[in-house]
Order: C-alpha cells, then structure tokens, then sequence
C-alpha cells in the first residue's frame, strides 16, 4: 500500500487551481487593460487622419512649409512629435509628406508596414508599432488621390499606456504572489482541520479492543457524512468480528464444559475408590466406569479434532471418484449388525452413483447420520437408506423410526453441542457433534442436508451431493 | 447432616454421594434434573445442597434464585464445568454460597461441604469440645478422656449433629431429618437406641447428664448440672 498523505495532496491541488485562477485573472485583466488604453488612443488618431484626409485637397498641403498637417498631429514635445504622420502613395516607398523625423532611426517603423495591417480604400486599420523603447499606436487609410493611391498614417506614442501597464503588472504579481503564498500557508492548515474527524475517527478505532468490540463505540460519534459509508462498514465488520469471536468463545467453552465433565467423573471415581480400602467388585466397576468414561472423552477428542481438521483447511478438501455403493455397503453391512444385536436392521437399496469426494469425510458423514438413527430411533425398528438419482444431484436418505423432533429445535439440530434434550442424548452419550461435523462435511462437498421429522413417520435426513 | 446433590452426570453424582457418606459421615440424596432437584431442595431441610449449573428442565442458577427468593437459606455450593469467572460471579451473587469448578479435588470438595456446614451452625472451630469429649469433625474423630472412641456411622452422625447445636432442644424430627436421607428406613425408636448407646460410650460419671431427654420434645446435648 502507497501511503499518500492526502492532507499534501489536497492542499497542492487547491494551491494549483488557486495559482492557475489568480493567473488567469492576472492575463485577462492585463489583456483588458491594455486594449482599454489603447483605444483610447484611437479615437484621437482617427480624427486627426480624418483632418489629414480632409486638408489632403487643398493646394499646398502637401508643401512641407505651409502644411498645416503637423499642426493638426499635435505638438512638438521634449525634442520630437509625440505623434507622428506619413502620407505616400501606393507603390513608392518616397513620402509625399511625413512629419519631421528621420528615417534611419525610428523613422523606418513607419515605412516597414506589416502588410496584414493595409485598409481596403477608405477604411481605417488600428494597430501597434512596437520597436526596442518606441511603442507607437497607428492608424493607416487609403484613399484615391490623384492618379493612384494615397496612404496616410498617423502614430501616436502609447508609450504612457505601456507604463500604465508595466505598473499594473507589478501590482498583479505583487498581489497574486502574496494571495498566492498565503494560500500555500492557510490551505495545509484549513484542510488538515477538515480533516479532524478522521484523526477523530482513527483515536476511536484505536480504543476498539478484544474486550469491548461488541459495544460498537463508533455509532455514538459525530460524524460528517462522507465519513458514515467508511464507518457504517467498520461498525458493521467489527459486528461481524465480534459475533464470530462470540462464537468461538462459546465454542471453546462449550468443549471445555464437555472435556471437563467426564474428566471430572474420571477423577471423582478414582478418588472415591481410592479413599479407603475395598473388595474386587468395587474396583472391576471403578475400572468400567473409567474406561467407559475414558472412551467419551476419546470420543470427543476425536470429533474436536475433526472439527478443527475441517475448519483449518477450508475449502481445500482431496477428492477422488467415489462409487456410492462401494462406500455404502460395508457401512450398512456394520451398522445392520449393529442394529440386529438390539432388535432392529437397517434397510438399503443400492443404485450405481459416482460422486467426487472424500473417502474419510464421506464415511465420517454417514456413519454419524446412522449412528444417530440408531441412538435415537427405536431399539427394534427398522433405519432405511434409500438412493435417489437426480440430474445432478444424488440424495441418501436414512430414515428411521424415532419420535418427532420438535420443529423449533430442528434449525438447531447443525449447531455445534446443540442437544434436543439432555436426557435424550446423555444416557447415549454424544457432546452435540456428529450432525454438525456432518453438515461441514456436506458443505465442503457443495452439497445439502436437511432434516425432517413427523411423530407419525419417523425422522428422515436427507443428503444431497452432486453427483459424476 | 443432610446434603442434596443437584447432578445430571449420575455417575459423578453417586461418587460424591458416597465419598460424602463415607468420609464426611453425611446423609446425601441425589436428584438428576432440575426440576426434581428443586422439589426436594424446597421440601426437606438440607443442610448443603451440591448444585451443578447446566442441568436438564430447570437450569441450576434459576434453583439457587427460587431457592433464596422463597427464602431458604440453606447453603449452596456450586459445582460447575462452566470455569468463566462471569458465571461464577452471578452465582455467587444469586446467593450461592462457595463454588468449585470441575474437574476438583474430591477431599476439597469435602472440606469445603464441612466448612459450609459449620458456618451454618455458627461453629467456626472444626473441633467442638464437651466437657471431656472432644469432637474432631475434620479428621471425623471423636476422643473421650484423650481416648480415641470409634464410633459406627449412624452414632457419629448423631453425636456431631447434637454437637453441632449444643445446649439447644433438638426434636427427634430434626434428628430424623438430617440424619437420614431420602431412601433410609428411619424408625424413629432407632434414634433412641442410638442415644442410649452415646450415654453408655460417653459417660461422665456420676451427677452428670450428657444427653438429656426432654419428654416429648426430644433432646438437649451439653454440660447442664441437673
């Protein structure tokens, strides 16, 4: 996982997007303004090329000694003109008449025309003449004079406006700087204080421990609301957190109890016996009673550890093709004998199925089903195994004659050390194991048991597998 | 004295039974679920009852609640697989009155039985003196002039019960009812041979009584002059 700080990615993109604003304001405003200065020029111009084009007639104009063109031009300043004009025909590069200025210096600006810039006839084009420190705004027109064409162009220094510019230049990177670095010192600041419910957030999770992950300490906090989704689903893992470690703890204490009880009878037995002196009767029946107390917690030993087996390896289960019958038969062949010794039998009709699976689980499945039939069931009556064949899917049957299970205790019959009814199952022995050992079996080969059960029928558990 | 064993395991029931009887000369009834164990805790006057916790119909922390909420005080020990100190904690605090988890030791089990008793009885000291007997109830031994006396179970029982409430009139009922469990035929003229048997063992000689017959009310243990 990349760790970046989101804080520092938040404040560069708004530091960006703020530069990139004050920029952008900074180059329209610029723009703007000296569009705005410079047309204010151009009126000016205009007028005195219109005053040109209407004296332009007139006998002597175009004598430079009684012109009264540089009058209407302007002034003389400083030295030189502050505006200028040329008049000259299409064609020649010689002036008919220009105001007094050389044209080896920046005189040439006026004689070096962009040619983009030529007005049809009659037409009046504005445009910039910039050289080195000379800036002059000029307006050029033509007209039809004498036998060609006249030109006149009439150049007034803007000079001024581009101070006017210069200076509002420093004033816009003097304030955009400025706005600019006290953004890049508040932003960090604003977004890390928007960012408090998180650190809130984090110090609350922090707190969640083992002990109190069921309290859900989360629900209670003031919350923005982008935050809810983020927390709504960590209140809703560290329920399901704690409901799988309610689960396990009830788990362990269920196999303790179960451990403990007959270890506790084991020890009671040999101490009792041990406490004074007795006959051979007494110690063949403490014996019995070990061993028999012995085999129970082998028993569950056993089924705990299967347990385990199958909860570590998950999902990871070696199949192989298995005939149904081949598995079966042997099963009913000892469970039948078994049957027989106490007055019942056990019925099954095979029917060629292949199944992928696993030998052991498989045989671990069905023996626990059956045993349960035989416990449960009564001592003389009859279990029957029957075989369905589906598209897909094979279902066993085994079905005996015991007394209905109550149908709010049948959701529960799956659940680890669940008992229907203590003195059902105790005098048979058993810790609530064997049906849910056989559910995970049934789960990790994709299948479905269920269990049914009526007073005047029997109870019946069906196995559905899918088959080869 | 009288204890009730509340046990769904019968077989770790009948060896505290008679490791109880045995050792601690106590008479000890045995009920297998919770709804009989109740019964009988509330009908006869047990002086400790043993009390698992997951037992079948009525579970044992709702006993010990109906117990003490119909106002028995008889003591309650409860003998538990459940080892989490949470369960131990409420049981305490329903008005049990000591616990052991299991697997235990059988002879603490025992001592504790004995202590519990005690307490009840208000005899903190485990040896109860009488003039010149002195009865030990821990080592379940009696001496008579510092002579050890072997005495038969039944004789025992009743020494140490009348000792146990020494100087007070103790009716022949309440001999009978804490000295003989549910299943023994008790003959209530037994008690009177048992008496007359504890007089001629421990005699104090002469212008003394040991265990003095009050008619028709029944007996008095202590060194009252007549």
């Amino acid at each position: 996982m990349k760790n970046r700080p989101l804080k520092w990615c938040l404040s560069l993109l708004i530091c960006v997007v703020l530069m990139s604003t004050i920029i952008t304001l900074s180059i329209v405003a610029y723009v703007e303004l000296e569009e705005a200065l410079l047309r204010n020029i151009d009126p000016v111009l205009r007028t005195m090329a219109e005053e040109i084009l209407a004296k332009l007639d007139e006998p002597g104009s175009l004598e430079p000694n009684q012109s009264e063109f540089p009058s209407i031009t302007g002034w003389y300043t400083g030295g030189r003109y502050s505006n200028q004009y040329r008049i000259w025909m299409d064609g020649s590069k010689e002036k008919l008449l220009a105001s007094d200025i050389s044209d080896k210096r920046y005189g040439r600006l006026f004689t070096d025309l962009p040619e983009d810039n030529r007005p049809e006839i009659s037409k009046f084009t504005f445009f910039n003449l910039n050289r080195k420190d000379y800036q002059y705004r000029a307006v050029w027109t033509r007209i039809p004079f004498r036998q060609g064409i006249a030109n006149i162009l009439v150049a007034g220094s803007s000079r001024y406006a581009y101070h006017e510019m210069e200076e509002f230049l420093q004033l816009l990177i003097i304030l955009g700087g400025s706005l600019l670095l006290g953004a890049l010192l508040l932003v960090p600041l604003i977004v890390a204080w928007g960012m408090n419910p998180i650190d809130r957030v984090a110090e609350s999770i922090r707190h969640i421990t083992y002990k109190n992950l069921g309290q859900d300490s989360l629900q209670d906090m003031d919350i923005p609301q982008e935050l809810l989704p983020i927390v709504e689903s960590l209140s809703d893992m560290l329920a399901r957190l704690d409901q799988a470690i309610q689960q396990q703890k009830q788990f362990t204490a269920d196999a303790s109890h179960e451990l403990r009880t007959p270890l506790a009878i084991l020890k009671s037995t040999i101490q009792t016996t041990s406490m004074t002196a007795r006959d051979v009767t007494d110690y063949t029946r403490a014996l019995e009673d070990t061993l028999q107390d012995v085999n129970r917690m082998e028993q569950l030993v056993e089924q705990l550890l299967c347990l385990a087996r199958i909860d570590e390896d998950r999902g990871s289960v070696k199949t192989t093709r298995i005939a149904l019958d081949d598995l079966l038969t042997p099963l009913m062949e000892s469970f039948n004998a078994r049957a027989a010794s106490q007055g019942g039998k056990v019925t099954y009709n095979p029917i060629p199925t292949c199944i992928q699976g696993n030998e052991n689980e498989l045989t671990q499945l069905f023996t626990n089903i059956l045993d349960n039939a035989i416990k449960y069931g009564p001592l003389d009556g009859t279990i029957h195994v029957t075989i369905e064949n589906e598209d897909n899917y094979v279902t066993v049957c085994v079905h005996d004659e015991g007394g209905a299970i109550p149908p709010e205790v049948l959701p529960h019959l799956f659940d680890r050390f669940y008992r229907a009814e203590s003195s059902r199952s105790r005098s048979t022995g058993g810790a609530g194991l064997g049906l849910a050992i056989a559910r995970e079996i049934v789960h990790r080969h994709r299948g479905k048991i269920e269990i049914t059960s009526e007073p005047q029928t029997g109870t019946s558990v069906y196995v559905r597998l899918p088959r080869l | 004295m009288r204890v009730l064993i509340v046990e769904d395991e019968n077989k770790l029931a009948r060896n505290i039974a008679r490791a109880l009887t045995e050792a601690a000369s106590f008479a000890v009834d045995i009920s297998s679920d919770g709804e009989d164990g109740q019964h009988m805790a509330t009908t006869n006057p047990y002086d400790l009852i043993i009390l698992d916790l997951m037992l079948p119909k009525i579970n044992g922390l709702e006993i010990l609640q109906n117990l003490r909420h119909r106002g028995h005080h008889t003591p309650v020990l409860i003998l538990t697989a459940k080892s989490m100190k949470e369960d131990i904690i409420r049981g305490l605090d329903l008005g049990s009155d000591d616990y052991l988890t299991k697997p235990f030791e059988m002879a603490e089990l025992i001592a504790r039985c004995r202590a519990l008793i005690r307490r009840v009885y208000d005899r903190p000291n485990p040896v109860i003196q009488i003039g010149n007997i002195s009865i030990n109830m821990a080592s379940h031994t009696v001496t008579f002039k510092g002579k050890q006396v072997m005495l038969p179970a039944m004789e025992y029982r009743l020494l140490e019960y009348l000792a146990l409430r020494l100087n007070q009139l103790v009716s022949k009922t309440e001999i009978l009812e804490h000295l003989y469990d549910f299943d023994a035929e008790n003959f209530s003229n037994v008690v009177e041979v048992y008496v007359s048997n504890l007089r001629k063992k421990f005699d104090p000689g002469p212008h003394h009584v040991l265990i003095h017959t009050v008619r028709g009310q029944g007996y008095i243990l202590g060194d009252i002059p007549q």
